[in-house]
């Protein structure tokens, strides 16, 4: 067993941790730099069940989705850099306390190994698991674009920790990889275009 | 040289080509019309793995192309769905530049069809949910613009199509190395959630369908009309092939009645409300919310004639849908002018665009006499003896969606809010026209348009042996 797997508590709960910090920052700055260490843990957590190459494939991706996103903030001149969600209860305290429920609703289907998939470590389930609780937590929170993107790209990091160990294939880590940059790219888009109101027009008697 | 890598060699290059024409919507409209129409002409009608000679130089163009290890197939299972979808969009972008449509729906929107025909393709064709999320990607930059920026609809999409894509990629994993059949109940209960829940996404199942109406309200309608044309035909075909595929799951007894109560319920759900919208891009949502409702009536008659129909309907709402948002994008005078106070009287201003716009929406109806009509009533006819609620529903679609029609024709033909005409020229009379014309014939002709969609499912022989 190499140090990877037997250290792949680490992962497991430095996702936890990231996620965390994603859901309660309102930085963009911050929420990008979070994402782009989580994916460094979500490559470890690939990494147990895949080679360490195959397994880096997914942090580069990761790591390019974050530029992405971030040069275009650069670009932008970061624009409304503190994001305050203002359509659902957005208080620290409550995502504080909705991201604990979700934590501990991850951790017993974690526990019951929901998931069932062969060759799936135990860190795996628990860490996939934790990651597509969050971002399934992040999107039904917000609808900005970073922080829907952060959220897609968690939920997909989530997804990919499970089925990288069921379909290992070269085509498949490719397309999924593309998935992480396209996302990255609307999200980039809907920045540079999107606004959240558009101008009523006036009825003129 | 492979068939799929010219086809999408050829995409990407008439996209590239189109991004460089800026502000000629009329060059773009052209250019991707044509290019669609020449790549359907390719994929129905190329010899595929025969030594031909062309220009005196011989050539042998493969239906194969591997990739990592995957391979893009074009056979006689797909070039028919290929076709019939580069001619829908060759149909759409024809008429575009007269819709003041974003100038990403013509590149972008040409790519699309590029990831859709790359869905039909791949082996295995459960991969197909990737490309699937990818179209979807190529749509929100489709429905969001700088003339239409509230990203909530698209964003709403993304989200929905990520998810779906999540579970029935798990899905196609647990059919394909899991072993499902019918004699593993739990698997199969498993997979069949999974499939249900992907599969209500794409086919905008309620609660699902909300990226629609919030995508209807904030974006150019001729846009929209578009990327459900073309999600939707994909959702279907894709659809089709797994219930193609896999003998177990059209052994369910309960599959049939599942889906049959989940198109009775869509189409109760957008009738209604329907009814209760006050702007005219929101009544084309739900309108179509009824439509694929009605299309999954169809699917869940579980007979070969029922799936004809889904296709059929599926064709005749590209024209049905492209003549209403062709006709109600030209009516409007701002980019959310869609509403019932602004639309007072729009008929006075731009007859013929209202006109379009009507007519268009009444062959959704399923008018008689409109392209909708002959596929409607050919399914009340299969489904009414065999599920008299749904027939009754497919009643109430027509009564509702009717009922609307006639309510904004009294809207759009009131005193009118603004008095001068729209100024109009000879091509945007003629395309307008032209709409109004083809639904009325496919309603009064519709052997011209079924018998041919019918053969874009000839590759799937279980379904229609």
């Amino acid at each position: 067993m190499s140090w990877i797997e037997e250290l792949a508590v680490i992962p497991t709960l430095a996702v936890a941790l990231t996620g965390g910090l994603l859901i309660l920052l309102d930085n963009r700055r911050l929420i990008l730099l979070t994402l782009a260490w989580q994916y460094l843990f979500v490559a470890w957590l690939v990494g147990v069940t895949l080679p360490i190459p195959i397994a880096a494939v997914k942090l580069v991706a990761g790591l390019m989705a974050c530029s992405i996103m971030a040069l275009t903030l650069v670009k932008a001149g970061w624009p409304d850099q503190s994001l305050k969600p203002h359509s659902i209860p957005s208080g620290r305290v409550f995502r504080g306390i909705a991201l604990l429920l979700v934590l501990l609703a991850a951790g017993g289907l974690g526990y019951s190994n929901w998931i069932s998939v062969p060759g799936l470590s135990t860190a795996g389930v628990y860490g996939s698991t934790i990651l597509l609780a969050i971002g399934l937590l992040h999107i039904g929170l917000h609808e900005e674009p970073v922080r829907v993107g952060a959220g897609l790209l968690t939920i997909m990091a989530g997804f990919e920790v499970v089925y990288c160990a069921i379909e290992p294939s070269l085509a498949v880590m490719a397309l999924l990889a593309a998935v992480h940059l396209g996302i990255a790219l609307v999200v980039s888009y809907l920045l540079v275009t999107g606004t959240d109101e558009a101008v009523e027009p006036q009825v003129i008697e | 040289m492979s068939a799929p890598l010219l086809l999408f060699l050829a995409t990407g290059s008439i996209a590239l080509g189109v991004t460089v024409l800026r502000n000629r919507p009329k060059s773009s409209a052209a250019i991707t019309a044509i290019g669609s129409a020449l790549m359907a002409v390719f994929a129905l009608l190329v010899m595929l793995d025969d030594p031909l000679v062309v220009l005196g130089l011989p050539i042998k163009i493969y239906s194969t192309w591997r990739i990592l290890g995957r391979a893009l197939v074009l056979d006689g299972g797909n070039r028919a769905a290929i076709g019939f979808l580069y001619l829908t969009g060759a149909f759409v972008f024809g008429a575009a530049w007269a819709t003041k449509a974003s100038r990403n729906l013509y590149y972008i929107g040409l790519l699309s069809l590029g990831s859709i025909a790359a869905s039909f393709m791949i082996q295995p064709f459960l991969f197909a949910a990737v490309f699937l999320e990818f179209t979807v990607m190529g749509a929100v930059l489709i429905l969001v613009s700088p003339e239409y920026p509230v990203p909530r609809g698209g964003m709403r999409l993304l989200i929905l199509y990520t998810l779906a894509m999540m579970a029935i990629l798990l899905a196609g994993w647990m059919l394909e190395n899991v072993g499902v059949t019918s004699a593993t109940p739990e698997l199969a209960r498993r997979a069949t959630l999974l499939l249900a829940f992907g599969f209500s996404v794409i086919m905008a199942v309620p609660p699902f369908h909300l990226w629609l109406p919030s995508a209807a309200g904030e974006t150019n309608p001729y846009s929209l009309a578009f990327v459900t044309v073309i999600l939707q035909s994909a959702g279907l075909f894709f659809l089709l092939r797994f219930l193609d595929n896999y003998a177990w799951l059209r052994a369910m007894p309960e599959l049939f009645d599942g889906i049959r109560l989940v198109g009775t319920a869509m189409v109760l759900f957008g009738s209604f409300l329907v009814l209760a919208q006050k702007s005219f891009s929101k009544v084309m949502a739900y309108a179509l919310l009824t439509d694929f409702g009605v299309m999954l009536l169809s699917v869940g008659a579980g007979t070969p004639e029922g799936y004809r129909l889904a296709l059929g309907l599926s064709a005749v709402r590209v024209v049905s849908l492209s003549v209403w948002a062709l006709g109600l994008a030209w009516m409007l005078d701002h980019p959310r002018g869609d509403r019932l106070q602004l639309l007072r009287g729009a008929a006075h201003r731009s007859p013929l665009a209202a006109t379009a716009a009507l007519v268009g929406m009444m062959s959704i109806a399923g008018f008689p006499l409109t392209a909708g009509f002959p596929g409607r009533w050919g399914l009340l006819l299969t489904l009414a003896p065999l599920d008299p609620i749904a027939g009754w529903a497919i009643l109430l679609a027509f009564l509702c969606v009717g009922a609307t029609a006639i309510r904004w024709a009294y809207t759009l033909l009131s005193e009118p809010r603004l008095r001068e005409r729209k100024a109009i020229n000879f091509s945007e009379r003629l395309f307008l026209g032209g709409g109004i014309v083809m639904c009325l014939v496919l309603g009064a002709f519709p052997q011209l348009l079924y018998p041919w969609v019918v053969e874009v499912a000839a590759g799937m022989t279980q379904l229609f042996p």
